[in-house]
């Protein structure tokens, strides 16, 4: 098998509130040693407090976590622009464009905001066709079910990675991945009986991207789910790392 | 399956060579260690779907990990029918008797029933284990229709697995009560992280086990369980197919514990409760 390497579509670098009882990732360092016993070779990172405490800060923080780290590609947390506390869509893109930084992430449910368009939708379509959009969610429920498809059909061309999934929701993202070909799936909270094997054949292999929720969640776990699925060897690649890498490549900068 | 290169080019920093168990799941092979599932539920999810869930696309996915023996209740029992899923069981076990133990599985709200279906299936079928759910049963575990299921137990020195977050004091009370029977606390050893008094109790329990299935993944949790409960208080079960056995295989194969360790959890600490 040539697999040579998985790329973690999300994890985070930082002190956070509440880690595990192996604590969190002080640094790039540690953050990396530890990936590197999974083979896991790149990272598409964000630090934590740019969930814990606010994007702005956090955001920054990763730049300098990551300087000389070019493995770890960094990834900004994003908020709706109406309160002041965040730049215009049209200026963040050239912020992420100046930095070098190609992927985005939004945390609704955590970060109490909405994602009607009346308050998201400026920064969806200014996304839209230039960065991936990583959104994470506390649960996929109803509401959040219906809004992903609300949103992904109105902005067809944002590719959004769903993150943060949890068990028994074979029911809902089968047919929210048919009914919208821009939604991807990242796998690390995706706890199911065969799970990958499953929504390789319902919707692609080609639609979901390995993961860890590390520090806040052990590797082993999704880790083993990948590695014992029953795919085809060029399944299991493109999961573990050249989705990745292929959705990341749509930022041309 | 593609083991062999990944297992040989992963690159792994010199201070960490992992054991021959991680070894195993890094490359996706069965873990060769001797293993036996203490949770498990034959049959379709009854109010979400997963693909497979019948007795032999579980023992399939038994042959991927490696795991020699899974404990089986059906799904159906711990939910509407007990009776029908006992019977599943029973055909798992006459059917492969060198890879399912069965579980038989009591509903309380039942109980002249759920007597018989002990009798039947333990003392006729060779079931050597009782599972019980006072979440989905919705009746409490310290309820009067559970005593005959506990003296059953305690006559005939068996285990009995259990769905609970009930507290400590009541998992000591009902260890001490039934000191023949052995009680394996589903879904504790990630409670222990907002319950640490758990592991307290159970260290003192020669006759209660806790296993590691359940949402709460932290990283470290296995490890924090086994420093305070001791490795003899854990054994490996999954919850599959209602989660993934893939899941806490690699749960457990790469927790910072030593090889021997992992033995402990994965089968000795229970392997002679279920005779085996």
């Amino acid at each position: 098998m040539a697999v040579t390497e998985l790329f973690d579509a999300n994890c985070a670098v930082g002190m956070v509130s509440r880690p595990g009882p192996a604590g969190a990732f002080l640094n790039a360092d540690e953050l990396e040693a530890h990936q590197a016993r999974f083979g896991i070779g790149k990272a598409l990172v964000y630090h934590s407090l740019a969930v814990e405490e606010h994007p702005a800060a956090g955001n920054e923080l990763l730049l300098q976590a990551t300087e000389s780290h070019g493995n770890l590609i960094p990834s900004w947390l994003a908020l709706p622009h109406h309160t002041g506390e965040f730049p215009k869509p049209a200026r963040f893109i050239e912020e992420l464009r100046s930095a070098g930084v190609r992927a985005v992430r939004i945390f609704p449910d955590q970060q109490r905001f909405l994602t009607d368009d009346w308050v998201s939708g400026e920064l969806f379509e200014t996304l839209a066709g230039q960065v991936p959009l990583f959104w994470h969610i506390d649960r996929l429920d109803t509401p959040t079910a219906r809004e992903l498809h609300r949103v992904s059909t109105t902005h067809p061309d944002l590719q959004i990675v769903i993150c943060d999934v949890d068990k028994m929701i074979n029911r809902t993202i089968t047919p929210l991945m048919r009914e919208a070909p821009n939604i991807w799936l990242e796998t690390g909270g995706y706890r199911t009986h065969r799970g990958i094997e499953y929504l390789s054949n319902a919707v692609g292999a080609d639609r979901m991207v390995f993961g860890t929720k590390l520090p806040w969640q052990a590797v082993g776990p999704p880790h083993a789910e990948l590695m014992y699925a029953d795919i085809d060897d060029d399944a299991r690649r493109a999961i573990g790392s050249s989705n990745l890498d292929r959705l990341l490549a749509m930022a041309a900068w | 399956m593609f083991g062999h290169v990944w297992r040989h080019n992963a690159p792994h920093p010199h201070h960490h060579r992992p054991d021959p168990v991680a070894a195993d799941a890094l490359a996706g092979e069965p873990v060769e260690d001797f293993i036996i599932d203490v949770h498990s539920h034959p049959g379709p999810g009854t109010n979400f779907f997963y693909q497979g869930g019948g007795v032999d696309d579980l023992l399939r996915v038994m042959d991927r990990t490696g795991v020699d023996y899974s404990c089986f209740s059906a799904y159906t029992a711990i939910g509407p029918d007990f009776v029908r899923g006992n019977e599943l069981v029973a055909g798992a076990v006459r059917d492969h008797p060198t890879r399912v133990i069965g579980f038989a599985v009591p509903n309380p709200n039942y109980p002249e029933l759920a007597k018989e279906e002990l009798i039947r299936r333990v003392d006729e079928q060779g079931f050597r284990g009782i599972k019980i759910h006072s979440t989905t049963h919705e009746y409490p575990i310290h309820g009067p229709n559970y005593i005959p299921v506990y003296e059953f137990a305690d006559d005939h020195r068996l285990p009995i697995l259990s769905h609970t977050y009930d507290s400590p004091a009541r998992i000591r009370q009902l260890a001490t009560t039934y000191p023949n029977a052995r009680f394996i606390w589903a879904h504790a050893i990630w409670q222990h992280i907002r319950t640490p008094d758990l592991a307290l109790t159970v260290r003192d329990l020669p006759n209660v086990f806790c296993e590691m299935s359940g949402s709460g993944n932290r990283r470290g949790q296995i490890e924090a369980f086994v420093r305070v409960a001791g490795v003899e208080s854990a054994v490996f079960g999954s919850d599959y197919p209602v989660l993934g056995q893939t899941w806490q295989m690699g749960n457990v194969a790469h927790a910072d514990l030593t090889h021997e360790e992992k033995r402990k959890i994965f089968s000795e600490n229970i392997r002679g409760v279920l005779g085996l």
